[in-house]
C-alpha cells in the first residue's frame, strides 16, 4: 500500500492505528465503532487526517439516531400519548411514528430534533394543537413550567402548592406556595400566608397554577 | 507570543470551503473536543461548520511557534481565535504547512476563558456588574 506522508509536518511517514470510538446520543444511548486512523511518529499528530472514516461514523449516527428515536416513542405509548393524535397536531402523515418506532423509515435529523423536544417537553403537542398560537402557547408553556416548578419543590410534608405571578401597576412578583396543612383551601392557605407587601390590589392581574 | 495574526484568517475559512480536495486536517484532540464540546461529530460536520460561518465574532488570541514542530529549521506558527456559537465561547487554534499545502486544526474546543457570552450578554444589557456597565 502507498506510504503516505504525513499532512502535518510534512515529515513523518504515517501509521495505520486501531481505534475505538464511543459514539454517544443525548438519550444515553452508547455504541462503539472500530476505525483506522493515522499517527505520524515524528509530531506525534493523529486522527483521521483525510477524512476516511466520515461515512463509517455517519452511519453509525443515523443508527443510534434510529435507535434514539424508537425509544422515546416507546416512553410516548407509556404515557399513553397517541401516535395518531400525535401525527394529526404534527401535520405528518398517519403512521410516520409507528415508521419511525419500528425503524422501517430513518427519522431525519430535523425528525430527530423534533422528537427529541417533544419528549422533553410533551406540552409542544398542546401548542402545535392550538395552531402555533402565540398567546395560547405562551399560556401552555407558563402553566407546564408551573406544574414542573411545583414537583421541583415539593416537599414531602406539602400538602399543596400553587405558584403564579401577582402583578400590580407597580410590581409583579412570582411566588410558589406550599401548603403544609390541608384544612384549609389553598387560595385560602396562600392568603393566610403571604407576606402583607406581597399583597395586592382587588383587580390586580393574577395568574397561579394550583396542584 | 506575537498580537498579530501569522495567517490571513480569510486564507484559512475559504479552505473550509473547498470539498472536492479538501486540504484542512484535524487532529484527534480537536476531533473528540469537538464532538463533546459543541456536537460537531466528525471532521466533515467540523469543516462544514467552520465553511457556513459556525464561527461567529472571531477574535484573535495570539500566535504561537508550534511546541511539537519536528523541524525547528522550519518555523510553524499556531494561530489561535476565539469565536461564539449560541451561548458558548469556543477557542480554535490551527497552522498552515507551506511544504504540505495543508491546514492544521489542531484544537476546536470551549474557551478556556470559560462560557462567558451569557455574562457578557447580561453585562451588555446593564443587568449585572463588570465589563462596560461597570
Amino acid at each position: 500500500m502507498r506510504e503516505r506522508i504525513c499532512p502535518v509536518c510534512g515529515i513523518g511517514t504515517l501509521e495505520k492505528v486501531p481505534r475505538t470510538i464511543m459514539i454517544t446520543d443525548p438519550s444515553g444511548i452508547e455504541k462503539t465503532i472500530e476505525v483506522f486512523e493515522y499517527k505520524c511518529p515524528s509530531c506525534d499528530a493523529e486522527g483521521d487526517l483525510f477524512g476516511d472514516n466520515e461515512r463509517t461514523l455517519q452511519k453509525k449516527y443515523v443508527e443510534i439516531r434510529a435507535d434514539a428515536v424508537a425509544s422515546m416513542l416507546e416512553e410516548f405509548s407509556g404515557n399513553s400519548i397517541s401516535y395518531s393524535a400525535a401525527e394529526r397536531v404534527l401535520g405528518l402523515p398517519q403512521r410516520t411514528l409507528s415508521k419511525w418506532k419500528n425503524k422501517s423509515v430513518i427519522p431525519s435529523a430535523g425528525a430527530t430534533a423534533l422528537m427529541r423536544y417533544l419528549h422533553l417537553f410533551p406540552w409542544l403537542l398542546d401548542v402545535a394543537d392550538n395552531k402555533f398560537e402565540k398567546k395560547g402557547a405562551m399560556r401552555i408553556h407558563i402553566a407546564a413550567a408551573m406544574r414542573d416548578l411545583c414537583d421541583m419543590t415539593k416537599a414531602s410534608d406539602v400538602k399543596s402548592v400553587s405558584a403564579g405571578i401577582v402583578e400590580n401597576p407597580n410590581n409583579a412578583f412570582f411566588f410558589v406556595s406550599m401548603g403544609k396543612s390541608s384544612t384549609l383551601p389553598v387560595q385560602a392557605q396562600r392568603t393566610a400566608t403571604t407576606p402583607v407587601e406581597f399583597m395586592v390590589n382587588p383587580g390586580a392581574c393574577e395568574y397561579t397554577y394550583e396542584t | 507570543m506575537s498580537k498579530q495574526p501569522y495567517y490571513d484568517v480569510d486564507a484559512f475559512l475559504t479552505a473550509c470551503k473547498i470539498w472536492t480536495r479538501p486540504r484542512v486536517v484535524v487532529l484527534k484532540e480537536a476531533q473528540d473536543d469537538a464532538r463533546n464540546d459543541f456536537g460537531l461529530k466528525t471532521s466533515g460536520e467540523i469543516l462544514r461548520f467552520i465553511a457556513n460561518d459556525g464561527l461567529e465574532q472571531l477574535e484573535f488570541i495570539n500566535s504561537k511557534p508550534w511546541e511539537k514542530n519536528p523541524d525547528p529549521s522550519r518555523s510553524m506558527i499556531v494561530d489561535g481565535y476565539e469565536f461564539v456559537s449560541l451561548m458558548k465561547r469556543g477557542y480554535v487554534a490551527f497552522m498552515f504547512n507551506k511544504m504540505t499545502g495543508y491546514w492544521t486544526i489542531k484544537s476546536f474546543h470551549i474557551s478556556d476563558k470559560a462560557n462567558l457570552s451569557f455574562v457578557d450578554a447580561f453585562k451588555k444589557a446593564g443587568l449585572i456588574n463588570g465589563g462596560d456597565h461597570a
